[in-house]
């Protein structure tokens, strides 16, 4: 299907959290375009993570209706739940999160595990990235070997190696220097670009925020654009 | 009082660190402690349980006559009467009150169960006596059967018993009932006297013993003019060093060469030498309970300082010194053993009653008789239990409290490193030397035991290096698991992730590899030894049992019966016009350098005539020479134990004279470690003036129906327990697994214990793994695929130890069989591996391990998600 007319990787409408008595948001809406760049702002604790989980499907929501690549994801099981994560969604975290005990191969190689992909593809897959990351040289080393832009950039094939629809990135440039995040960022966005997959990004700095096109703001428990 | 800083500082921390996390785990603190305490219980109830085996061996006298301080009995079967008056003499100037016993065993038919007592004859008049005399400083004669002194009127009627209050309450006796006993050949019709006046303590209330008047308790077994053993007690006032001394003289003075005379205390050493090589098996077997339970305690403080760094960085950055981070993780250590002890010390009051019924089963089958209504709380066995427990949790915790206390200030610890790697090298070098150790160690002499036999202490030795070191040979190859499975990774992300644990294993990993192992390897040992004990006693009993019916008393289930059937009883049945040929057997405890053992009386012509005995190495041509009285044939563990072979003399004591018998033959026995000197029966009867046989074996006449002649029997011979071939062989084997049956529940508990440890390290690591499960939840991993990450951790991990642990169990095996089972209790064993049965233990493990990881896998993966901010 053309790219112009396969549906927006996130369409989110009317959707309320409560924690309790708190409102963590009400009524938001959310869309994110094919190869868009969108920046989710707020202080702290303002839920923009738990933001982020509702539209992974891994926090219900209490309220509301989210499209993920055409896929409506209240109706979906835990298994096509998972399915779906594997397939259009790619993540990347602030601490990385790469599994400790794989090889820098190994963890990129997951997504495309998960995805079932061929072993024959997934060489080529992998071994096309760490060159393109500037990281061949440590593919067979473990996360602990490494530096903090290098786990970072490990993260980044990895949310993208399977070609999701989607990237969630959540704080990913706050567990690094300034040189390391602008040096991720400039990955994250230009890999983006190259399969054509739009990018949620939670943050708070503004020079990450200013790689995106489109911006919103959380905060007491409104999500309106920032601009 | 005011704390000093230290002291208040350690309490706070205390608080804060240690008991809010078991308040916050309140399930994961109680399984623990709930772990800890069956480790305890199982190590507590053993040692009650052998206490109460030991203790119970010479109880059934003092119920009436209390402890005695001195006892004389024959080297062989019993004295004579004009003992009695010759111990009377030599001690006539001493204040020393004399009981001469008869001890035979009684059963009883109930509705569905045959019941066996001790009945004890005692000399009511003298024991009525004594009982009056202390009954002011202690004895209980108030509501007693002996309360009027009516002695006198049950003398005369010569046919009263007495019970102890359980065995009344049991069968609900009332004064004045009759009572159908089952005595040797014959049924006895008695009167119920009323229950025994109890002079220890109220707990030989509970004894299962009867008593009657000596003199009419040897008439009915038609022991007229014998005795068992005479009991001498001195008055309280009189129970000083000196004095006994002198008794003990005058004793020695006095023996006429076949009196065997003992203390109260070498009584006692007798019956726990007799026991001893069980009681060591059965205390190793639950030690390893409390082993492994305590590898969870390392494994629980291993994980709490593991979940804890940044905490405790965070700690030394704030001041609190190494040494107070190592005391805090020492003190949870000790809590954990302190308050586990005392619900394990609890939990006993269940446990020891379940264990001990096997194990008297087993000491009643095997040595004396023996009952659990002698088990009670000794502190001694309390206290050690709850020091070993305190002791072994310190110990446990000492190398997580290392690890705790060389954690570096917050400033210095690097994030996302795994701490605590142990170079796999030293697992090479650690199981390159212990299997030097166990192979060196096998060939280490035996020390020498109390019972005869040997301590095996090589071979406890030796497969105590084979655990070590298959256990370091585990944590040296499970590094290589990944490289193993490697195929399965490529294709399946759960086996991609499970695998790869392996390549940086912790602490815990470790630890429930070697609790696996430990726990396989000693279980499929025990399936090796009792898989060749199997076969072996299967084909020695094929061959020994070869008559068509055997006779015995019913009583003789126990092994130290005394209970004969008289030679003309015997002379009846063997002279049945269906009886086509037979033979009687004798049999008497004997003492032998102050060594208890047997002496069979043999049918020798018999033995020549149908050859059936199972002999070690050549069979004897000389069988004819027994009948001259001066030839023997001996059984391996008489062999073993009085260090005698074909050639050398045996000499013992008997009311005739000392006789010196030449060993002729070796034969297979199995059913005990005592072992047994066989002689002819006709000079057994010459030298002990007894011609009561204990056992007859019938060939019967080929027109006979074997059903028919059975119900011929019973119905002449009620009191006798009339068996054919078949059943006997089936009532035997039954007795050899009833023997193992405590083996069994033992291995149970610690394998249930390996597999909670299993569980226990997977469940810590889940909780370790929140942060890493919530993002694989991300990156599109199911529930179903995170479970079976786990369950490939566990599934490789079980594999790794079962293969490990099954081969541990071999070598184990070949151990217990060729070294350790020769050496405690000299019998000779063919070596047989029941694959099956190892089959089925590897896969019951391998099961339990794989659903205690789905179970924590699919809970682990649907916890909440861990939040980044």
């Amino acid at each position: 299907m053309p790219d112009q007319v396969k549906p927006p990787p996130i369409h989110a409408k009317g959707l309320t959290k409560t924690f309790g008595d708190r409102v963590l948001f009400e009524n938001a809406a959310l869309k994110v375009e094919r190869g868009q760049l969108v920046a989710l702002l707020g202080p702290s604790g303002a839920g923009k993570s738990t933001l982020l989980n509702c539209l992974e499907g891994i926090e219900p929501i209490d309220s509301g209706e989210i499209v993920v690549a055409g896929q409506s994801i209240s109706s979906l099981t835990e298994s096509e739940l998972a399915r779906l994560r594997s397939d259009q969604i790619g993540t990347v975290f602030q601490f990385f999160h790469l599994l400790p005990t794989l090889t820098v191969f190994e963890n990129i190689e997951l997504s495309l595990l998960l995805k079932h992909v061929p072993a024959c593809d997934r060489q080529e897959r992998v071994v096309e990235l760490v060159n393109q990351l500037g990281i061949s040289h440590r593919k067979g080393a473990f996360p602990s070997e490494l530096s903090g832009g290098e786990m970072q950039r490990v993260a980044i094939a990895r949310a993208i190696a399977h070609r999701p629809s989607v990237i969630f990135a959540d704080e990913p440039t706050g567990n690094l220097d300034s040189k390391s995040g602008t040096e991720a960022l400039e990955i994250l966005t230009q890999l983006c670009s190259d399969i054509g997959a739009g990018m949620l990004m939670v943050t708070h700095s503004d020079t990450a925020a200013s790689y995106c096109s489109v911006r919103y703001r959380l905060s007491d428990g409104t999500l309106e654009p920032a601009d | 009082m005011t704390l000093s800083v230290g002291a208040e500082l350690f309490r706070s921390l205390a608080i804060r660190i240690i008991i809010r996390r078991w308040a916050r785990h309140r399930l994961k603190t109680l399984a623990l402690l709930f772990v800890v305490a069956l480790g305890v219980s199982v190590f507590l109830s053993i040692g009650l349980t052998n206490r109460a085996a030991v203790s119970s061996f010479g109880s059934f006298t003092e119920i009436v006559a209390g402890q005695s301080q001195y006892s004389v009995r024959s080297t062989i079967g019993a004295l004579d009467i004009e003992d009695a008056r010759s111990v009377r003499k030599a001690l006539m100037d001493t204040e020393a009150s004399l009981f001469p016993t008869l001890e035979v065993m009684a059963s009883i038919e109930r509705a569905q169960s045959r019941d066996i007592y001790k009945l004890v004859g005692v000399d009511l008049l003298a024991a009525a006596s004594h009982l009056y005399r202390t009954s002011r400083t202690g004895p209980k004669l108030q509501g007693s059967a002996l309360e009027n002194m009516n002695v006198f009127e049950y003398l005369a009627q010569g046919n009263s018993i007495f019970a102890s209050s359980s065995v009344a309450s049991i069968h609900q006796w009332q004064i004045g009932d009759n009572i159908l006993v089952n005595l040797g050949a014959e049924q006895l019709d008695l009167q119920y006297s009323g229950e025994i006046p109890v002079q220890t303590s109220d707990a030989n209330r509970d004894l299962p013993v009867l008593v009657m008047d000596l003199h009419a308790l040897a008439r009915l077994a038609h022991r007229e003019k014998q005795i068992d053993r005479i009991e001498i007690i001195l008055p309280r006032e009189f129970q000083t060093k000196s004095y006994l001394t002198k008794v003990s003289a005058l004793l020695e003075h006095a023996n006429p060469g076949y009196w065997v005379i003992e203390s109260n205390a070498e009584r006692m050493k007798t019956g726990s030498a007799m026991t001893l090589a069980l009681r060591s098996n059965l205390r190793a077997l639950s030690a390893l309970s409390l082993v492994i339970a305590f590898l969870l305690v390392f494994q629980a403080l291993d994980s709490s300082v593991s979940q804890r760094r940044a905490e405790i960085a965070s700690l030394r950055s704030l001041g609190v010194t190494a040494k107070q981070i190592r005391l805090l993780w020492l003190w949870e250590a000790a809590m954990i053993g302190t308050l586990g002890g005392v619900i394990g010390i609890g939990l006993a009051s269940l446990t020891s009653r379940f264990f001990s019924g096997m194990v008297n089963e087993t000491v009643s089958a095997l040595y004396y008789f023996t009952t659990d209504n002698t088990l009670d709380y000794a502190y001694g066995e309390i206290l050690l239990a709850w020091i070993a427990a305190i002791f072994a949790s310190v110990l446990a915790g000492w190398f997580p409290a290392r690890a705790a206390a060389l954690t570096p200030p917050a400033q210095m610890l690097k994030t996302n490193i795994l701490l605590g790697q142990t170079r796999r090298s030293i697992f090479a070098k650690i199981a390159v030397a212990t299997g030097l150790l166990s192979a060196g160690s096998y060939f280490l002499p035996p020390l020498p035991a109390p019972n005869g036999h040997g301590i095996p202490i090589g071979g406890y030795l030796s497969a105590l290096a084979a655990n070590a070191c298959v256990i370091s040979i585990g944590c040296y190859g499970m590094e290589s698991l990944p490289r193993v499975f490697a195929s399965l990774a490529k294709r399946y992300t759960s086996f991609l992730i499970g695998l790869s644990r392996f390549r940086k294993p912790v602490a815990r990993h470790r630890l429930a590899l070697g609790s696996v192992i430990v726990a396989v390897g000693m279980t499929a040992a025990m399936v090796v030894l009792i898989g060749s004990f199997e076969r072996t006693v299967t084909s020695w009993l094929d061959q020994v049992i070869h008559a068509d019916v055997y006779i015995r008393s019913k009583q003789s289930l126990s092994a130290d019966s005394k209970n004969g059937i008289p030679f003309e009883v015997a002379q009846t049945i063997v002279s049945h016009p269906h009886v086509e040929d037979a033979a009687t057997i004798s049999r008497y405890s004997i003492n032998i350098n102050n060594a208890d053992t047997f002496l069979n009386g043999y049918d020798t012509d018999y033995l020549i005539r149908r050859p059936h005995l199972s002999w070690v190495g050549k069979p004897p041509n000389n069988l004819a020479s027994l009948k001259a009285g001066e030839a023997a044939i001996i059984t391996e563990s008489f062999q073993k134990r009085f260090g005698v072979g074909i050639g050398d003399n045996v000499r013992i004591a008997t009311t005739s004279g000392e006789k010196s018998l030449q060993v002729i033959g070796i034969q297979s026995d199995f059913g005990n470690e005592r072992g047994s000197l066989g002689v002819d029966q006709a000079a057994l009867k010459a030298w002990t003036g007894r011609d009561d046989v204990h056992g007859i074996a019938l060939h019967l006449t080929p027109d006979v129906r074997l059903e028919a002649f059975i119900s011929e029997m019973e119905r002449k011979h009620p009191a006798l327990d009339i068996s054919p071939n078949r059943v006997l062989k089936t009532q035997a084997k039954a007795i050899f697994h009833q023997t193992f049956a405590i083996t069994y529940a033992l291995e149970g508990v610690g394998l249930f214990i390996s597999v909670v440890g299993l569980g226990a390290m997977l469940f810590s690591l889940s909780l370790e793994r929140q942060v890493e499960i919530s993002a694989l939840l991300r990156l599109g991993m199911s529930r179903m695929s995170i479970a079976s990450a786990w369950i490939a951790e566990a599934f490789t991990l079980s594999s790794l130890g079962v293969a490990l642990g099954i081969g541990l169990g071999l070598v184990q095996g070949w151990i217990l069989i060729f070294v350790v089972n020769r050496q405690a209790f000299g019998w000779t064993l063919a070596l047989s591996i029941p694959w099956d049965s190892l089959f089925v233990l590897g896969l019951a493990t391998l099961l339990s391990g794989v659903l205690v990881s789905w179970r924590i896998g699919w809970w682990s993966s649907g916890l909440p998600v861990q939040q980044e901010e």
